[in-house]
């Protein structure tokens, strides 16, 4: 009896230790409150536009969460977001079948995934600024094609059948969002290949000395990265029948703060899909309480901007109460 | 010998969250002498210095006298203001700014109020430099130094300070035998001028050669504080380890069979370098010597993959490979324990479990999926196999001691069950014990069979262990050296680039 009750304890303690226990509870006191005091939260149409913010966020946030544990970043991810759906409109405006717009979509986006792959990889260019200039590149690019302006996803009544289909009261996109962050967390926790990620992100060189093609990796999580932002690009512009030029821009930044809320670092070889879920309904949570206690939607980027400078403080003084503990070990 | 106490340091304890690491020790340091402090790791060397130069507090009822006068530091730059100077194993100079600025880095001479007088700057660093008896020029850039150099560049700024006591933190553990030769000529010089040096150090023939008094540390407390020519090499390591240990080093092989498991020939790692050709055999551990930095790190590099190649051909138990990849290497059993543990060879913030499993995840996976079952018991397989000590697998390797480090990094390449494993600086900055386990080890492994290469910059190390010794000089194997005739001379001769280059 005496033993099981410590077993149960350690594990308690041990759930208790990990940053998604943390985040979990945050979430739940957040949802308490807020259904407690306003009465619109726990309407079915509420709670159905936060799943669908969460959706939209939530792809992203597992792209950032690659990247986060790879020891990279990538700010290039909303812009291509936006750009994928982009790209479905203009290839179906031009007649192109629309699944095989969306698979050209997807190409192409990978190919920039590679681009970046190739440059902050292979040729070793800082990883912000990289992802940055690739962002401006791609967020021009989508400039140029649709000369500014909204242009409308021609689908056919099947796809759009499809986008618009409902499954236990929530949306495709939603679902295909949970299969997508349940796969990658699986991946992540379980698969000799992604495994490396964290032995990349965590001390490069020795991920090197230990036999692992660094190289290689990066510019796998690039291309998958670029491929998430454009699975959600995708899916965003057929639930919306149309491609607007400023999609998705922004976004990285809104769900860097939510898989570092969510325990990833970004110094790398930490980070979960677990945790950046949390996060993102964490965010989302965050964006509801403005709109549903009718604050003016102007706060909503200073909120956003506060939440992200204190998860990089919380994230910057873990790292720095571990390198305490690591002087000490090294007496 | 000045027989007037500088520092006294009286009742010092400190506890971390979890530990304790320094149980009331009292240390006194006389004037001009050099005062070795030495112990295992984890021992509280460092934390001791640490409150000595001002960087930990020390818990209440520790007090600290200079020259008679308490003093509480409240930082580094408080006891830097009472004269004492800390010189880490890491240097913080600024590599984009000359020797002058980064010595006087903060208090540069000033022209009209705020103008920077370089000339006059360069002039009082220069005969800073010169008094010391160091060959550096005060207007060279840092980043062009050898690590010799910043070490110097370091004490001189200590001396700028007008410091009366110096601590230097394992000064040698990265230099060549030339180059420590030089920083003993300076220690001995400052102690001259009447400055006391605090020196910690794992290595006993440097203690033995330059200092004056030494202080044993074991477990947090001060076991004992001895004139140098008061005690023998063997008392010291029976002070450090509280026991006897022993022979220092495993017997050495008596049936090296004349089987060769590892054969390369014109082997070159840069474009028109002399080719590089040896042979290992089963039985033996073959050990590398040589200064720092004249290229056997290198050679192991190109023979696992991890440095390009310009030539050269391999062979495994008489097969060819190519190796052309460390990650080809290791599925070949090439196993490469590299020397920088902390930034080349452990993901220390992951745990000891996913360390272990780095270089070969599939032995711990059915296909591409990790058995998390498996996983954990290999790392507890070799975390009780190398004695490894820790709470658990799950433990990060951050908070392990050097020498546990060391065996994880072990484990790694254990893990892949090599059939060659090269280690590089086995034991560099381990405590005793650890040091003689690995040793054992590593005999071990050569009797079953296992190829063994040594890479080592301790010279003892090298003649305790290896069974047969090749001298490295200027990229160049120069000479071999194997049985009997092992010893310092000879391979001084060598590596020195005295003797003839024999091949």
């Amino acid at each position: 009896m005496e033993m099981k009750n410590n077993r149960f304890l350690k594990t308690f303690k041990k759930l208790a230790g990990a940053r998604e226990f943390t985040v979990l509870v945050l979430v739940l006191l957040a949802v308490i409150l807020m259904s407690a005091t306003n009465p619109i939260f726990l309407r079915s149409t509420n709670i159905q536009s936060v799943l669908l913010g969460l959706a939209a966020d939530g792809i992203l946030a597992v792209a950032i969460t690659f990247a986060c544990i790879t020891g990279v970043f990538d700010f290039s991810i909303g812009a291509m977001m936006g750009f994928a759906g982009m790209l479905l409109a203009v290839f179906s405006q031009k007649g192109i079948n629309i699944w095989l717009a969306a698979v050209l979509a997807l190409l192409v986006c990978m190919g920039f995934g590679l681009i970046n792959g190739l440059l902050i990889g292979k040729i070793r260019l800082n990883a912000l600024i990289a992802s940055m200039g690739m962002q401006k590149v791609i967020h021009g690019v989508v400039y140029v094609i649709s000369a500014g302006l909204p242009i409308r996803v021609l689908t056919t009544p099947a796809f759009k059948n499809l986008s618009q289909f409902r499954f236990m009261g929530l949306q495709m996109f939603v679902w295909i969002y949970f299969v997508i962050a349940v796969v990658a967390e699986i991946l992540l926790r379980y698969t000799t290949p992604l495994r490396k990620l964290y032995y990349t992100g965590s001390n490069e060189k020795a991920a090197v000395f230990s036999g692992i093609n660094t190289v290689r990796v990066k510019i796998c999580v690039y291309i998958t990265t670029a491929s998430l932002a454009a699975v959600s690009g995708i899916l965003y512009a057929t639930r919306f029948g149309s491609a607007t030029p400023d999609a998705g821009i922004g976004t990285e930044m809104t769900v860097l703060s939510a898989a570092v809320i969510g325990g990833a670092s970004i110094k790398g070889g930490e980070g979960s899909v677990l945790g950046t879920f949390l996060g993102v309904i964490l965010m989302n949570l965050l964006n509801n309480a403005l709109v549903i206690y009718r604050l003016d939607v102007f706060w909503q980027t200073l909120c956003e901007g506060l939440v992200l400078l204190a998860a990089i403080v919380i994230d910057y003084s873990i790292h720095a109460s571990r390198n305490r503990q690591r002087l000490k070990s090294s007496t | 010998m000045n027989e007037q106490i500088l520092l006294r340091a009286e009742h010092i304890s400190k506890t971390f969250p979890g530990t304790r690491a320094l149980k009331d020790v009292s240390l006194s340091i006389r004037k001009g002498e050099v005062h070795a402090l030495m112990g295992e790791n984890g021992a509280g060397k460092s934390t001791l210095s640490n409150i000595i130069g001002g960087i930990f507090r020390p818990d209440d009822g520790g007090r600290i006298f200079l020259d008679g006068k308490e003093c509480v530091f409240h930082n580094a730059m408080d006891s830097q203001r009472e004269g004492i100077a800390f010189v880490h194993q890491e240097t913080a100079l600024i590599p984009a700014l000359n020797v002058a600025d980064n010595i006087f880095a903060g208090r540069a001479p000033r022209k009209a109020g705020i103008f920077v007088d370089s000339g006059r700057m360069k002039q009082e660093a220069q005969k800073i430099i010169d008094n010391m008896g160091a060959q550096i020029s005060a207007g060279a850039m840092v980043r062009d130094l050898t690590i010799a150099n910043l070490q110097m560049v370091e004490i001189a700024k200590a001396l700028s300070l007008n410091c009366k006591l110096l601590i230097l933190d394992e000064p040698t553990s990265s230099l060549s035998l030339a180059d420590t030769r030089k920083l003993f000529d300076i220690v001995r010089r400052l102690r001259e001028q009447g400055i006391a040096i605090l020196y910690i150090s794992h290595r006993m023939s440097e203690i033995f050669e330059l200092c004056d008094t030494l202080t044993v540390m074991r477990d947090g407390q001060a076991v004992a504080t001895r004139k140098v020519s008061d005690v023998t090499p063997d008392d010291v390591v029976k002070m450090m380890v509280g026991r006897e240990i022993g022979s220092q080093y495993p017997e050495k092989s008596t049936k090296i069979l004349d089987e060769v498991i590892f054969r390369c020939e014109g082997l070159a790692f840069a474009p028109d370098f002399r080719e590089i050709g040896f042979s290992l055999r089963r039985g033996e551990i073959l050990g590398f010597s040589g200064l720092v930095g004249a290229g056997r790190s290198e050679i192991m590099e190109a023979i696992t993959g991890l440095r390009r190649r310009y030539g050269g051909r391999l062979w495994l138990e008489g097969g060819e490979i190519h190796n052309r990849t460390l990650g080809e290497a290791t599925r070949n059993g090439f196993g490469f324990v590299n020397e920088d543990r902390k930034t080349a060879g452990l993901c220390l913030d992951m745990s000891i479990k996913t360390n272990v499993s780095a270089a070969d995840l599939s032995n711990v996976a059915n296909g591409p999926v990790i058995s998390s079952r498996k996983e954990r018991a290999q790392a507890k397989s070799y975390v009780r196999g190398l004695n490894i000590k820790a709470w658990g697998v799950e433990q990060p390797c951050a908070t392990l001691s050097g020498g546990n480090q060391q065996k994880v990094m072990l484990a790694k390449w254990l893990a892949i069950r090599p059939r060659v494993l090269i280690m590089d600086e086995p034991t560099k900055g381990i405590d005793v014990g650890a040091k003689k386990e690995i040793h054992e080890l590593l005999r071990q492994l050569a009797e079953k069979g296992v190829g063994v290469i040594v890479i080592s910059s301790d010279l003892p190390e090298i003649i305790g262990l290896c069974d047969r010794v090749i001298v490295v000089y200027e990229h160049k194997i120069v000479g071999e050296v194997s049985g009997g005739d092992i010893n310092e001379q000879e391979i001084m001769q060598y590596a020195s680039g005295n003797a003839a280059v024999c091949r």
